[in-house]
């Protein structure tokens, strides 16, 4: 690749040994105590490479069998840490070896709120975690940016937390975990409105979750019977939330609002707009809202990160995916460093015109995110 | 090959004790990173850096996996055997450098590792296949 391209990869995650107990600091005493109970909760991923037998986080998961997936011993932290613990390591073992200017977290613990009943409760997590890592990760390296999490189960509550944390440096999207509540939805549009309203993009992204209880995100047929199933499965996601976005007129409505699919593949892009497009001609009466082609709504509105990039059987077959998706303008880089399947951006998009490649793994985010990406967060 | 360029290539990793079966050791030697396992009593080096994408798979410690098996039954088999990436997943046999299964065409880089008076030597000369310490 071209070595002097400075990197943003807006998929880094991070993981908190302490699970919900490191968020006590940051809510309010009533809740500390309604969630001293809870305290060891999401202090791992369970089965997902831990092996010091700490409690699963994801229960279900486990039920299903363990997840064969590796462990990453590689980025481990110099004190022995899970794998993305400690964000002056994360600097150290990836930033600073890969060329990497920002990387935007995804903090995939507070994600995990997406099954529970109490709409407080998970509130309470979310914003827990946005203050925790709003004050104990971001000053550490000034390359690290984050995005915020709100919790699905009430969107004006979540459109508030949007507004409160509007103007933090270092915060740079608005993640939302998926349910089965279709992004096209109207549910969804406090959401979006204050998304819109602070610039912002919506960003989803898998929460490990899907397919494994009543109000998860549903996988098309029923559901996966293995790990691997699954994993082959996300793009399914992808999909849906394309269609209905458009389809529901979610940019007709908010004509500002970008929305980021980050890790759902995008090799499925080029033939779900020709077919999208070829059902609006025929089917546009059913949704008469939407004024322009659909690909035309995704091409101005929706981007999608790269990680895993695809490994097709030759760099052409890439390259004409990457020219009908239109990537000079939709694709992001992501590494999902540090998990077992990251991408090194030096080992993906070698093969492809410098000027795309540019667009891919620098210039595609800085269009998503806006200035914000780039102004300094306080040490 | 005459002995000059050998000798050159070999390299004395240490006492056979310092290799106790089922232990490895990730070492430089020049100017290589390498990984030096024993298993099942046999030595074997191999090239610290997964041929799929680069990763440092001598890190990891050998296990075994699932093999080709019916519906629905899980056969473990391979123990001590298997070198797995933790970028990926990738497999590969220690015996051979080999995929596990074939899933890919391209092989872990191994070098010929033989015991000679108690020493461990090592041949950074590379060689296709894994090579045990009875070759």
């Amino acid at each position: 690749m071209s070595d002097d391209i400075r990197v943003i990869d807006s998929d880094v995650h991070p993981f908190v040994e302490d699970g919900v107990s490191a968020i006590f600091p940051y809510i309010s005493k009533g809740w500390r105590q309604r969630l001293a109970p809870m305290a060891g909760l999401f202090a791992s991923f369970g089965a997902r490479g831990r092996d010091d037998g700490k409690p699963a986080g994801i229960g279900i998961q486990v039920a299903r069998g363990l997840v064969p997936w590796p462990k990453r011993i590689d980025a481990m932290t110099p004190t022995g840490g899970y794998p993305g613990s400690d964000p002056a390591y994360i600097g150290e073992h990836y930033f600073d070896q890969h060329n990497v200017e920002i990387g935007a977290l995804v903090p995939v613990q507070p994600m995990l709120v997406d099954p529970f009943v109490n709409p407080d409760e998970a509130a309470t997590i979310v914003q827990g975690f946005n203050d925790y890592f709003l004050e104990q990760w971001l000053p550490v390296d000034s390359r690290l940016r984050m995005h915020m999490v709100v919790a699905p189960q009430d969107p004006l509550r979540a459109a508030a937390e949007i507004r409160r944390l509007a103007d933090a440096p270092g915060i740079v999207g608005v993640l939302v975990p998926p349910t089965n509540v279709m992004f096209g939805d109207r549910r969804w549009d406090p959401i979006y409105e204050a998304a819109q309203e602070v610039g912002m993009p919506v960003v989803i992204h898998p929460n490990g979750s899907e397919g494994d209880f009543q109000g998860g995100v549903a996988f098309a047929g029923g559901l996966a019977g293995s790990h691997v199933e699954r994993y082959c499965l996300y793009f399914e996601i992808g999909v849906s939330t394309v269609v209905s976005l458009v389809f529901q007129g979610v940019f007709e409505r908010f004509p500002d609002l970008k929305f980021v699919l980050t890790e759902y593949g995008w090799s499925w892009v080029p033939a779900l707009l020709w077919r999208m497009d070829a059902a609006w001609k025929g089917g546009r009466a059913n949704v008469p809202w939407v004024k322009r082609a659909p690909s035309e709504y995704v091409f101005n509105h929706v981007r999608f990160t790269s990680e895993p990039a695809l490994e097709p059987p030759s760099d052409a077959e890439t390259l004409r995916i990457l020219e009908n998706m239109h990537a000079e303008r939709t694709l992001m880089f992501s590494s999902d460093y540090p998990h077992w399947d990251a991408d090194q951006p030096e080992f993906v998009f070698r093969k492809i015109p410098p000027e795309l490649e540019f667009r891919i793994k620098r210039e595609n985010a800085i269009e998503t995110y806006g200035d914000r990406l780039r102004l300094p967060v306080p040490a | 090959m005459n002995d000059t360029v050998t000798a050159r290539h070999a390299f004395d990793i240490g006492h056979v004790s310092e290799y106790p079966d089922g232990t490895h050791k990730l070492l430089e030697v020049g100017g290589r990173s390498i990984g030096v396992y024993r298993t099942h009593g046999t030595l074997y080096a191999v090239q610290n850096l997964c041929p799929h994408a680069l990763a440092p798979i001598a890190l990891g410690e050998l296990q075994g996996t699932m093999l080709p098996s019916e519906y629905g039954e899980f056969e473990y088999g391979l123990d001590g055997l298997v070198l797995r990436c933790m970028w990926h997943g990738w497999e590969f046999d220690i015996r051979s450098g080999e995929t596990v299964c074939g899933t890919d065409r391209r092989r872990l880089l191994s070098f010929p590792i033989v015991v000679e008076d108690d020493r461990v030597i090592v041949t950074l000369r590379p060689k296709g296949r894994g090579a045990a310490s009875s070759d």
